[in-house]
């Protein structure tokens, strides 16, 4: 057969990313902005719901092979939960996928996080077109 | 990159998790990987599984649903997985992919996948790598594959040309339900759900369908039965279980599993052919403007008919290999 059918088109790569909200906190509103301010900037974005474990989260970012974990904690867990998904991505041979976080964080804790391998932490404030920026750096970081 | 296949296909037959979402992912990013994949696997042969398809208009509960029939699966100790498709923005690219917020608890039991993929520019209700995935979950060992897709119209008939079994959702006082139901195809329906049972207007709602499905399948030899379900509560799911294994059953004895399957493959190459010639198109046309003016230098008439024969002809040399030239 000829070329012109044998080679297509050019490969697209699309950013997907995982949207998740665990702890206890109550609605999910910014998260949703969030979602929805990535996938304006043409990414997919997998919306996990309301008070997911870590586990969960890490079972949810393998199935659906994202690039990066964006996490919004408020509830004041996040030395709680944010270590536990980074074990665990490392148990499952999936360290390579980058964690965000966003939350009212303490400096000094920002900077422990940090440490332990998280990729960028914000705060509330936040204009949602540097996150968008942030993403899309973690996942080039990434290829 | 073959390398890299390689070692993803050998982890793939271990059954490592990981190496199938990858797997997806290139079936989703190109044509080509798409093929070497399928090549590699050669997974049309290998496993069975009941492919089952849910239909519906937007926020009728399909994801709730589904959430439930997992449950009931997974009593019965089947491995499931579930591919739910939601519509890619065809003009950013990006797409909410929401549904599996509904089904999110299931992501820690290792017998069951869950992926959730964008249609990508693909028309109607499916994505071109969806096909891709049901038959990599194939071989990965599955025992029932879902495919989620939303909306209805042309939608439900995608999601039928690649199931067993097609469930179409409803609920109480969808606006006129007859008028409804005579929108949509709801010949591809072989079992209906009729969701929200809790809300008020379900027994009239009930009636209608009743009327409707003696009327529009009373000369099939499977009619279609309405299960009455409540997805928020799991309630009415045992028995919409059941009726879809009914279904595979009678499927299976009758002879037209097989057929439904021949059909549903030979759809497949022709929406593969479409789509190798619409991006042919698209690949001779390129995305400078230069070369877009170059399809009316073909002719030069102004007549969009004339240029258009032109066009084609041109492809048709270009496929057969007559001419290397780009236009
Ligand atoms: N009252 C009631 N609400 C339900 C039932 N099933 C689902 N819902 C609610 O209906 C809403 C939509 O549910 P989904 O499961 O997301 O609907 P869907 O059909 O998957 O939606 P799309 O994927 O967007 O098309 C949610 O708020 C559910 O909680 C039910 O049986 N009764
Ligand atoms: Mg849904």
């Amino acid at each position: 057969m000829s070329q012109a059918l044998d080679k297509p088109k050019q490969e697209t790569r699309k950013i997907r990313v995982l949207v998740a909200k665990p702890g206890l906190d109550g609605h999910d509103r910014g998260v949703k902005v969030l979602a929805r301010a990535l996938s304006d900037a043409g990414m997919e974005v997998v919306y996990t719901g309301l008070h997911q474990t870590p586990s969960q989260i890490v079972g949810a970012a393998i199935q659906e092979d994202v690039d990066v974990i964006a996490i919004s904690i408020l509830s004041g867990a996040h030395m709680a939960i944010v270590p536990e998904v980074l074990r665990l991505l490392r148990e499952n041979n999936a360290g390579d996928i980058a964690v965000l976080v966003g939350g009212i964080i303490p400096d000094e804790e920002a900077e422990e996080l940090k440490k332990m391998g998280v990729y960028e932490v914000k705060g509330p404030g936040t204009p949602l077109s540097e996150l968008v920026e942030i993403v899309k750096r973690a996942a080039s970081a990434r290829h | 990159m073959t390398q890299e296949l390689e070692e993803l296909v050998s982890l793939f037959r271990k059954g490592d998790t990981r190496a199938l979402a990858k797997l997806i992912t290139m079936c989703e990013e190109s044509e080509d990987k798409a093929r070497r994949i399928i090549d590699m696997l050669d997974v049309d042969t290998q496993r069975r599984a009941h492919i089952v398809g849910f239909a519906g208009a937007p926020g009728i509960g399909k994801s709730t649903l589904i959430n439930r029939v997992i449950e009931e699966y997974r009593r019965r100790d089947l491995g499931v997985g579930v591919l739910a498709v939601d519509p890619t923005s065809p003009y950013t690219g990006g797409a909410v992919l929401g549904d599996r917020s509904r089904m999110n608890r299931h992501s820690v039991d290792p017998k069951v996948y869950i992926r959730s993929m964008g249609t990508r520019g693909q028309l109607g209700g499916l994505s071109r790598a969806t096909r891709d995935a049901i038959r990599l979950l194939r071989a990965y060992g599955k025992d029932v594959i879902i495919v989620e897709t939303t909306g209805t119209g042309q939608n439900e008939v995608d999601v039928a040309r690649v199931s067993h079994t097609v469930v179409v959702v409803m609920m109480p006082n969808l606006g006129d339900t007859v008028q409804f139901i005579e929108a949509g195809p709801v010949e591809v329906a072989d079992v209906f759900a009729l969701n929200k049972a809790d809300l008020v207007g379900a027994d009239a709602t009930m009636a209608e369908l009743r009327s409707m499905v003696q009327l529009r399948f009373a000369s099939n030899s499977w009619v279609p039965p309405i299960v009455k379900t409540i997805g928020t509560t799991g309630e009415g799911v045992k028995e919409l279980v059941e009726w879809i294994e009914k279904h595979y059953k009678y499927l299976v004895e009758t002879g037209e599993l097989r057929q439904r399957e021949r059909r549903a493959y030979l759809y497949e190459v022709v929406d593969l052919t479409k789509h190798r010639l619409s991006t042919l198109v698209d690949s001779e046309i390129g995305s400078d403007s230069h070369a877009l003016e170059k399809i009316d230098f073909l002719d030069g008439s102004a007549n969009p008919y004339k240029a258009s024969d032109n066009f084609v002809k041109h492809l048709i040399e270009r496929i057969s290999g007559h001419t290397q030239q780009k236009l």
